[in-house]
C-alpha cells in the first residue's frame, strides 16, 4: 500500500479534470468547488438505508469493511464473488438525483486477480438500462483488462496489476452526457488514463444520475473476483444542503416515505372510487393521525384484514408522535401474519424513535444489509 | 444489477455431480419449466435433455425449448437438435426455438438462421419473434461476432421492406441503447450514415 491518500490525490486528479473553458476565463489555478453528494471511507460503521446504500451478499460472498489491504486509513471495502453461488455481491449507493450539471466521482480500486470479472456504474433513475436514465457510466474488469462502455462501444482502457490501487477520478457532465476520466496507477508520475469528452453508456445527452454501484459477475455467475475499493467520494459542482438524516441511513422516516409514495398513488388514481382503504389513506394524507387510528383499531376488530389494519393503526400512531403504541401494534399485525420489509422497517422507525438504536439497527440491516464482518 | 443490460441467465452448466440421471425427474422439471431444478442437476442433464427433445412431439419440444432457454448453458447437442426446428411450420415450437438458440449457442450459422427468419418467417409473429431472439437472447457472442451482427443489422436499415427496417432498428436498439435517430419510415440516410460511422468505431475497438 502507498502512504498518502485521498484528498492529495483528488485534487491533483481534479486539477487535470478543469474544462478547457475555464482556463480560457482565467481560471485555471482555480480547482471546481463539489458539495458532497455522497462520502464512504470505511474507516467507521456505516449506516445503510435508503439514502445511504444497500449491501446485497449471498450465502459465501461478501461485501466487508476491512483492514486487509485498504488505500486510506484504517479499512477499505473488500468485495468477495463466488463462481456458480446463482447471484453477485454488491455495494449499491444512493445519492441525491442529479439532472443538471456536473458530478464528480472518485474512489479507488485494487484487484487481486485482473483476469476476474467486475463492474462499476453510475446510474440513473431508470437503473441498469442502456437507456437515457440508465447507465452513464460503465467501467468493467475482465481478462486483465480495465474497459468502459462509451456511445454503447466496449473499449479497453489499461491493462491492471493485481495488488496496485487505482485511484479514479470521472466528472460526468449531465446536460452533454460526457466525462472526463482520470485513472492513476499507484507510484506512477503519469496518469495511465486521461480521456476527455467520452461519450456515456449509450450516448444519451442529460441522462441522470443517482445511484453507483460496486458488483462482482451479474451475467455469467463466473467470477471469483476478490477486490477492494476505498474513499468513494461523489460530489455536485453546486452547492446542495447535505442530507439530513432523521434515522440511520436515511433522510426521513419510513413511514412517512411511505406516506409520501402513497401521496402520489393517490394522485394518479384521484378519478378511481374510493373504497375502505382509500378513504383511510384520505385520512392519513389529511393529517388526521387520531381518526385514521380509531378507524382502522375498529376494522382490526373485525375478522378480514385484521394484520394489514393493525399495521395501518401503527401507521396512524407512529406519525402521531405514540412509538410505544405503534410498535405494540406493528408487533400485534406481525403476530397476525404481516411479514412485508416495510413492517420491517416501520418498526426499525419506532425502535429509532423509543431509542433502542440496536434493535433499530438489526431490522434495518435485515433489509438493506451492513459492511460489518458476519459472525459465523 | 446490470440485469437488463442485454444478457443473462445462468452462463455456464455448474459442475456436474458424478451421478446417474433419472429421466423422471427431468420429465416433472420440463413439465413445470423448471430450469432450477434442471441446473440442480448440473450439464449432465443435456444430454438426456437432448434426446427427451428428439423423441419429443412439437408441444413438448416447445417445453424443452423453453428449459434451454431459462438454463443458457452452451450445448453443441442441444443446437443441433434446435435447428432442426428453425423451420418448422408449428408457431408456437418455431418461436420457442429462435428464443433458445441464441441461448445454447454462439455459432454463426445460428444468426444467420435467425437473420433469415426474421426476414422469411411465415408470418409477422415468427419474424418479430426472430428478432427478439437477435435481440435478447444472443448471451453468448463475443464482441467481433456482436460487431458482425451490428454490420448485418445497419444493411438491413436500408432495406426496402419497412418491417425489415423497424425489426432491425428495434434489435440495434435493444443492444446498443440508441437509435442514432433512425427512425425506419422516414428512412433518414443520415442516420445510417451515423451507424455506420459508429459500426467503424466499434470495429476499430475489437480486441485481437
Amino acid at each position: 500500500m502507498t502512504a498518502g491518500g485521498a484528498p492529495a490525490r483528488w485534487c491533483l486528479a481534479a486539477a487535470l479534470l478543469v474544462p478547457a473553458g475555464l482556463a480560457a476565463q482565467g481560471r485555471a489555478a482555480e480547482e471546481p468547488a463539489f458539495s458532497p453528494l455522497a462520502s464512504l471511507t470505511f474507516d467507521r460503521p456505516l449506516a445503510s438505508g435508503p439514502d445511504t446504500f444497500r449491501v446485497f451478499e449471498q450465502a459465501n460472498e461478501r461485501v466487508t469493511r476491512t483492514r486487509e489491504l485498504r488505500w486510506s486509513g484504517d479499512y477499505s471495502l473488500e468485495l468477495r464473488d463466488v463462481r456458480g453461488s446463482g447471484d453477485f455481491p454488491e455495494l449499491l449507493g444512493f445519492f441525491p438525483l442529479r439532472r443538471s450539471g456536473q458530478v464528480f466521482v472518485h474512489f479507488a480500486l485494487l484487484v487481486t486477480d485482473p483476469r476476474d470479472e467486475l463492474n462499476v456504474a453510475l446510474v440513473g433513475p431508470n437503473g441498469f438500462r442502456l437507456e437515457k436514465d440508465g447507465f452513464a457510466v460503465w467501467l468493467s474488469v475482465r481478462d486483465g483488462f480495465l474497459r468502459h462502455l462509451s456511445d454503447s462501444i466496449p473499449k479497453r482502457l489499461l491493462r491492471l496489476e493485481p495488488f496496485t490501487w487505482y485511484q479514479i477520478d470521472l466528472l460526468y457532465d449531465v446536460a452533454l452526457g460526457t466525462y472526463t476520466l482520470a485513472i492513476e496507477e499507484e507510484g506512477a508520475a503519469e496518469p495511465a488514463v486521461r480521456l476527455i469528452g467520452q461519450a456515456n453508456a449509450a450516448s444519451h445527452p442529460g441522462s441522470a444520475v443517482d445511484k453507483f454501484s460496486f458488483v462482482g459477475d451479474p451475467f455469467t455467475d463466473l467470477s471469483k473476483a476478490v477486490y477492494y475499493v476505498d474513499d468513494i467520494v461523489i460530489g455536485a459542482d453546486e452547492e446542495i444542503d447535505p442530507p439530513r438524516l432523521a434515522a440511520p441511513g436515511r433522510r426521513r422516516l419510513f413511514v412517512e416515505m411511505a406516506v409520501d409514495d402513497l401521496r402520489e398513488r393517490m394522485a394518479a388514481a384521484a378519478a378511481a372510487e374510493p373504497g375502505e382503504a382509500d378513504r383511510w389513506n384520505g385520512l392519513i394524507l389529511a393529517g388526521d393521525y387520531a381518526l385514521a387510528y380509531r378507524e382502522a383499531r375498529e376494522k382490526a376488530a373485525g375478522a378480514a384484514g385484521e394484520a394489514a389494519w393493525l399495521e395501518r393503526a401503527g401507521d396512524a400512531a407512529l406519525l402521531d408522535g405514540d412509538a410505544s403504541l405503534a410498535l405494540e401494534l406493528y408487533r400485534a399485525a406481525a403476530a397476525a401474519g404481516a411479514s412485508s420489509s416495510a413492517l420491517l422497517l416501520k418498526r426499525a422507525d419506532a425502535h429509532f424513535l423509543l431509542g433502542d438504536l440496536a434493535e433499530e439497527r438489526r431490522l434495518r440491516e435485515r433489509i438493506y444489509g451492513s459492511l460489518e464482518p458476519r459472525r459465523e | 444489477m446490470l440485469a437488463a443490460a442485454g444478457a443473462g441467465g445462468l452462463g455456464h452448466p455448474v459442475a456436474a455431480a458424478a451421478q446417474a440421471i433419472d429421466r423422471g425427474t427431468l420429465e416433472a422439471a420440463v413439465a413445470a419449466l423448471d430450469g432450477e431444478a434442471i441446473e440442480q442437476i448440473g450439464s449432465d442433464a443435456m444430454p438426456v435433455l437432448v434426446a427427451m427433445y428428439r423423441e419429443a412431439g412439437p408441444a413438448e419440444r416447445a417445453r424443452i425449448a423453453t428449459v434451454f432457454y431459462q438454463l443458457g448453458w452452451q450445448s453443441e447437442e442441444a443446437k443441433e437438435a434446435l435447428m432442426e426446428d428453425i423451420h418448422t411450420t408449428d408457431e408456437t415450437l418455431r418461436i420457442q426455438v429462435q428464443w433458445a438458440l441464441g441461448r445454447v449457442s454462439n455459432d454463426d450459422d445460428v444468426v444467420d438462421a435467425l437473420l433469415d427468419n426474421m426476414r422469411n418467417g411465415f408470418n409477422a409473429l415468427v419474424r418479430d419473434k426472430a428478432g427478439c431472439g437477435l435481440a435478447y437472447d444472443q448471451i453468448h457472442l463475443n464482441e467481433r461476432q456482436k460487431a458482425a451482427l451490428y454490420r448485418r443489422l445497419i444493411e438491413r436499415l436500408e432495406d426496402p421492406s419497412a418491417e425489415q427496417r423497424s425489426l432491425a432498428i428495434r434489435v440495434l436498439q435493444a443492444h446498443t441503447g440508441q437509435t442514432k435517430g433512425f427512425h425506419p419510415v422516414t428512412r433518414n440516410a443520415e442516420a445510417v450514415a451515423r451507424w455506420q460511422t459508429w459500426l467503424a468505431e466499434y470495429e476499430a475497438a475489437l480486441e485481437p
